[in-house]
């Protein structure tokens, strides 16, 4: 089984590691696949419009730079480590009610998708891209200053949109996600070093982006694991 | 002014030099075995690497163990349950270098109270060569390293080969702490007990001694209850008349991402296990920390300009040594880190108090207090009597 991490910030975002660090960490820690998933802000939030100015948002200007550097990482990840990297987004759209609030990750994009769009418009674009997309952190967490609830709150509409939910990010398990049957990831949702030891995906797939895509949409023998650096207490 | 606050302050200045002095004669060429033997000469040597978790840059790390310049040696990478994600890293290394001898030993080895021990016990059974390497997962050698180590055996009546460690690669405040206090505090001590005291003190993450040698003593499993193995495993050799040495090529003891609370952890578990050993002699340690004793003074007598004209240019005295520390291990952080060096030692100040507080040590879900000479019992239980433990004392 393949040791996975979808959900990953760098300092492209809110992250505070550097992407070639990022790299480094989890390839000197034998994973085989991750994802970089900087945010995409809605321009139309106070935070959006926060990251906007202080540069830490991915926007559409600096969007090939991020590709660039994204593609050099791969081959770097793939030559020194064995290690997969597939470039993603997070699209992140934050209003003061959290049940408004919903973020998305898009694996595997090769064009700029704004995060000012309608979720139809985003789900049709990444879809038009081949994009594989994920409904992050969906129910309660510990972590998020901010909860997610939008798509929780109307799964029957946009389920069929979704190829995955996470079930877990970082520390949280959402146990209501489990239950419902959807396909299910588990994310790190990593931003600082500590957050390595996080919820994790296991896919017992081939170590390319096109199987581990279609591992995730079958969601056949995916299985979650708590990637842990100690022993747990008893 | 109160002389009995200034006399020591002037004592552990004059310690410092003493510990400056003493890593600056230990890591001398001086201390380095030279002369280069035939690789048809060199025995065989097994490298125990117990394995918990994913130290920071492991990979690496294993890797380094990989490109050593010798003819003839394996690696045993150990672990203990099939859960540890440094499994994974240990087979990947595994698969990376086919050229090498790599076993991975995966054991439920539960023999002794210290984990680290029952780690090694299967890869230790497993090992094959006539001398052992006991290394740590968190260092990184020069390929030098097996070969300036070996050398050191041309002397027959050396047992055990040990290194002094120096710490590198910090990228967070923790990690620049923990390598600061290892470079400024503990190779200098090290050093000074080694050098002016003739007291070498072995340090577990680089322990080289014939196979042999540690079977006649018992084996490993004779230190399976003692926190500070590395200790008593070099009593035990002086005990059995052979020489300890600490040689004077630092080993890299890697530390990026270490925080705050991790450092404190630590270095609390460290004073317990060094006040368990040393006893009144802990108290020596409180002359190693200039800095700490000019601020009690300042303390005393806040209202006394001269105490800080002094606690002011003890911290610079301080400061200029560790930057002699630092240019002496060749470190490629930025000096300005230094600066930080007198809060690091605010905060030994208060950790050498913690190892009076309590001597319970929480490991690997287990709660275990210790006791003399650093031998550990479950709480609540009585220690037995063993002969390695009279062995250590």
């Amino acid at each position: 089984m393949m040791m996975c991490d979808f959900h990953i910030h760098t300092t492209w975002s809110d992250g505070s590691v550097d992407l070639p660090e990022v790299v480094d960490i989890y390839g000197q820690a034998g994973f085989d696949v991750i994802a970089i998933t900087d945010h995409v802000y809605n321009s139309d939030s106070t935070i959006g419009s926060w990251a906007e100015r202080l540069n830490k948002t991915i926007a559409e200007e600096n969007f090939p730079r991020y590709l660039e550097s994204l593609e050099r990482e791969t081959e770097r990840a793939m030559a020194r480590y064995g290690m997969l990297l597939i470039p993603g987004v997070e699209i992140t759209k934050n209003y003061l009610s959290e049940e408004e609030s919903a973020h998305v990750l898009l694996l595997d994009l090769k064009r700029y998708i704004s995060a000012d769009l309608g979720w139809d418009a985003i789900f049709r674009e990444a879809r038009g891209q081949g994009a594989l997309v994920v409904a992050c952190h969906p129910h309660h967490t510990d972590h998020e200053i901010h909860d997610t609830l939008y798509f929780w709150n109307h799964r029957q509409k946009y389920a069929p949109h979704f190829d995955a939910w996470e079930v877990a990010n970082r520390t949280d398990l959402f146990s209501v996600v489990s239950l419902s049957n959807y396909p299910i990831l588990a994310n790190g949702d990593f931003h600082k070093s500590q957050h390595l030891y996080s919820w994790k995906t296991l896919l017992p797939c081939l170590k390319t982006v096109e199987a581990v895509k279609e591992c995730i949409r079958d969601n056949r023998g995916v299985a979650i694991t708590m990637f842990r650096n100690g022993t747990a207490r008893k | 002014m109160n002389l009995l606050l200034e006399f020591p302050v002037a004592a552990s200045l004059a310690a410092c030099i003493l510990q400056f002095g003493s890593a600056w004669k230990a890591l001398g060429k001086g201390r380095r075995a030279t002369g280069r033997a035939a690789d048809g000469d060199l025995p065989g040597v097994s490298i125990l690497k117990p394995l918990k978790g994913v130290d920071d840059r492991l990979l690496d790390n294993l890797e380094s163990f990989c490109r050593l310049d010798y003819p003839r040696y394996e690696i045993v990478f150990c672990v203990q349950g099939a859960s540890d994600p440094a499994l994974r890293v240990a087979r990947k290394v595994k698969e990376m270098h086919p050229e090498r001898e790599i076993v991975v030993v995966m054991g439920e080895c539960r023999e002794g109270l210290n984990p680290k021990v029952n780690n090694m016990i299967p890869g230790y059974a497993a090992a094959r060569y006539p001398f052992v390497l006991i290394s740590d997962s968190n260092v990184a050698p020069a390929p030098g390293y097996l070969r300036e180590a070996l050398a050191h055996f041309r002397d027959p009546s050396v047992g055990l080969v040990s290194h002094l460690v120096r710490g590198i690669g910090a990228k967070t405040l923790g990690a620049r702490l923990e390598n600061q206090h290892l470079n400024t505090f503990i190779l200098p001590s090290v050093s000074l007990l080694d050098r002016m005291f003739g007291m070498p003190c072995v340090v577990g993450k680089s322990m080289l001694m014939r196979r042999g040698a540690l079977d006649a003593m018992g084996g490993l499993v004779s230190v399976k209850d003692y926190l500070a193995e590395d200790y008593v495993l070099g009593e035990m050799f002086r005990k059995a008349g052979k020489k300890v040495v600490i040689s004077g090529s630092p080993m890299d003891n890697v530390n990026v991402y270490r925080t705050p609370r991790q450092f404190l952890s630590r270095h609390a578990r460290w004073n317990r296990m060094r006040f368990s050993i040393a006893g009144a002699g802990y108290f020596a340690e409180l002359f190693t920390n200039p800095v700490g004793l000019s601020l009690l003074m300042v303390a005393a007598a806040p209202g006394d300009a001269e105490a800080w004209t002094i606690a002011g240019g003890v911290a610079a005295a301080k400061m200029a040594m560790d930057y002699g520390m630092h240019r002496m291990l060749g470190d490629r952080s930025s000096p300005k880190w230094i600066l930080l060096g007198p809060f690091r030692d605010m905060l030994a100040g208060g950790l050498w108090f913690s190892a009076f507080f309590s001597r319970n040590v929480e490991w690997r879900g287990r709660t275990l207090r210790i006791t003399r000479g650093s031998r550990l019992v479950p709480v609540g239980e009585a220690p037995a009597m063993e002969p390695a433990a009279e062995a250590a004392q």
